[in-house]
């Protein structure tokens, strides 16, 4: 019975400790309320010079995806892609990756390895990429990305595709059944759309058809991903007779990792069991603790499993107008849903993160445990009241440790969009005041003003517009 | 006893002496030597599609022809070179590479762009009234070009994890600016296979 009290009242201590600590969510709460209220280069700065709380040597990807985003709500497009550019050649360099830092994720925890982006940040970053080129009128750099994006997919294609087809025709036929989470985001239709407004402007009517294609598809075999009405129809491809405005809407802010924690601590006969739940601005909240009665059961273990989950932050926007000249054109309608992309992204890594951490765990708690019974053992054989409390000391310091090194890898970009909207009318050529207004039911929250826009013929006419609330 | 507490010295001394390398080595190397890092378009593929193009457009019959009707050799201008690959490629270089090869050749005569045209008009306007009259440069005395040579780099890729496969393809035209007749058309392709490997220490 002792030894369970000592044990809980270490875990009680650890969980102080680490509620007192800063999680990696906590120490975003100010930039993200700043990206709340539209004020970028606020949160700019603060994610800058908090840079190396907020960041360690393995987090470059997100340091730059963090930043380079911030920096294209902001308006500076040309910093913002070259910090994009940055996150891109990271992701590039840690398609290789280090045995020696697998080996540490086996040991310590999953964040020991270099972030090396997940598959919809990379695609996604050269969509805004593009979209930076083209807030800078420079239309053949914006092409460029376009053609990067079309590889990316190509590849994700290539890898995932097989899958996804066999998932959709599962669902037309008795068949073997594939299960959703085996289906993985290999085609973007937000993507493919920014392609073919660039293509249409070109001219390139082959480019236009095979993106029209491509977006169909996404919406067909990634339905669990589209699971709304593709907002377009075939004038999209279509070269428009005189000028086309389309604009591209994006709201909220894309989901973040949580950590959850559990305790489990043996004494003999006996299992007592905490649970903490993070809170994205207060960090780690114990939410229970239960013991009981369970005979058999040796005494002096205590396990600490430690899992991300991804929590989605959504948006409060329900629906967007576009005005131009003071004339509502209309709404614009769902694309992406980004933020169920992210989600279905790690729905098929979570199994693995799971068993990792589980193995993890058992492993340094039955080594930590046999060191602290080690400890106290040698502490009280050397029969000195010194000796027995640098055992006792040594013990705690250990579990405190093997404690503090398992932790959730939490790293995941904060500042990609939860939705994409997407809206196109034809107009005859000219400027317009362009407005773009988010609503929250009958609300108006927020009206991005775009100012004066010239919408001509054979140009992209590509507007786009945030609000990450 | 005494190996025991030897070992773990040389070890730890050799991991001391390994992070005391320096992390980053500079080495000067030849301007014109190929060297491939990331295996993006670089100087090598500039410099080499350039000398193949300047090498392949004066072996042609235009220029004979032209040479023999005018009795002067022909001028030229270099157009726009428009990227069309999945990389940002800065075409002025490659542009630099053709203009040096083909006024090095002695063969052909060359005018500036219109970017370098306008401020030297604006230069010329400039000294209709501030220079002195003996050393002002006179309007509408400008060379015209007879040719303009314009064109395209363009790319494919096919990619599979950790492998690509990366076709580069350069096309000019060169253009009578009179007649708008093609009197030149070349092309030069590049491959490049690049591998990642999947694993480091």
């Amino acid at each position: 019975m002792k030894g369970v009290r000592f044990a809980i009242t270490t875990v009680l201590l650890a969980v102080a400790l680490a509620g007192c600590a800063s999680t990696r969510n906590t120490l975003f709460v100010e930039a993200d309320d700043a990206v709340r209220d539209a004020d970028y280069s606020r949160a700019l700065q603060i994610v800058e010079s908090n840079q190396d709380r907020m960041y360690t040597s393995r987090d470059g990807v997100l340091f730059y995806l963090d930043t380079g985003m911030l920096l294209h709500y902001d308006g500076e497009y040309r910093e913002s892609t070259e910090r994009l550019e940055e996150a891109e050649r990271l992701i590039e360099e840690y398609f290789t990756r280090s045995i020696s830092q697998a080996a540490a994720t086996f040991l310590i925890n999953d964040a020991m390895r270099d972030y090396g982006g997940e598959d919809f940040e990379d695609i996604y970053l050269n969509v805004f990429k593009a979209l930076n080129f083209l807030g800078e009128g420079r239309t053949e750099s914006a092409l460029v990305e376009a053609r990067r994006i079309n590889i990316k997919l190509n590849l994700l294609e290539d890898k995932y595709q097989s899958l996804a087809a066999g998932y959709a025709r599962a669902e037309e036929a008795d068949g073997p059944e594939i299960r959703p989470g085996e289906n993985r985001f290999y085609n973007s239709a937000l993507a493919r759309y920014v392609s073919l407004v660039l293509n249409r402007a070109e001219g390139n009517a082959d480019g236009v058809r095979i993106d029209w294609q491509f977006v169909q598809e996404a919406f067909r075999q990634q339905s669990n991903l589209y699971d709304f009405p593709l907002p377009l129809d075939e004038s999209t491809a279509r070269m428009p007779a005189d000028s086309r405005l389309s604009v591209l809407a994006f709201a909220g802010r894309s989901p973040v990792k949580l950590a959850q924690t559990l305790w489990i601590l043996t004494g003999d006969n006996m299992v007592t069991i905490i649970y903490a739940e993070e809170d994205e601005r207060l960090g780690r909240i114990p939410q229970g603790l239960a013991s009981f009665y369970f005979p058999g059961v040796e005494g002096g273990y205590r396990f600490k499993f430690e899992l991300p989950r991804l929590h989605p932050r959504g948006s409060e926007v329900t629906h967007i107008r576009v005005v131009a000249d003071g004339r509502v054109l209309g709404e614009v309608e769902m694309l992406e849903n980004m933020e169920e992309i992210a989600l279905d992204t790690y729905r098929i890594k979570e199994p693995i993160v799971f068993i990792k951490t589980v193995t993890r765990t058992l492993v340094k708690s039955l080594v930590g445990a046999r060191a602290g019974q080690a400890m106290r053992q040698a502490g009280s054989e050397s029969g000195t009241a010194i000796g027995m409390i640098a055992g006792i000391l040594g013990s705690i310091a250990t579990e405190i440790v093997l404690d503090a090194s398992e932790q959730a890898d939490l790293r995941v970009s904060r500042y990609f969009p939860a939705y994409a909207y997407v809206g196109e009318w034809d107009l005859p050529a000219g400027e317009y005041e362009i407005d773009v207004e988010y609503y929250r039911g009958g609300q108006l929250l927020y009206v991005d003003r775009l100012g004066r826009v010239p919408v001509s013929p054979r140009s992209p006419n590509l507007l786009s517009s945030y609000l990450a609330r | 006893m005494r190996i025991l507490t030897v070992v773990p010295l040389i070890t730890l001394a050799i991991i001391i002496g390994g992070c005391a390398t320096p992390s980053r080595t500079v080495q000067r190397t030849a301007a014109d030597e190929q060297i491939d890092l990331s295996g993006r378009w670089n100087d090598t593929d500039s410099r080499l599609v350039a000398e193949e193009m300047v090498d392949d457009v004066l072996r042609r019959p235009w220029l004979g022809r032209f040479e023999s009707s005018e009795n002067r050799a022909p001028v030229v201008i270099v157009g726009e070179v428009r990227n069309l690959s999945s990389e940002h490629i800065d075409t002025t270089p490659f542009i630099r590479d053709i203009e040096r090869e083909l006024i090095n050749s002695g063969m052909v005569r060359f005018v500036a762009g219109d970017r370098v045209r306008e401020q030297l008009r604006s230069e010329r306007m400039d000294q209709q009234t501030q220079a002195r009259e003996e050393t002002v440069s006179r309007l509408g005395a400008e060379t015209g070009a007879d040719f303009m040579l314009s064109g395209t780099i363009s790319s494919t890729t096919d990619a599979i994890d950790g492998l690509r496969a990366v076709a580069y393809s350069v096309n000019m035209d060169l253009i009578n600016i009179e007649s708008a007749e093609i009197v030149w058309i070349g092309n030069k392709e590049i491959k490049k296979l690049i591998e990642q490997r999947r694993s480091r220490w």
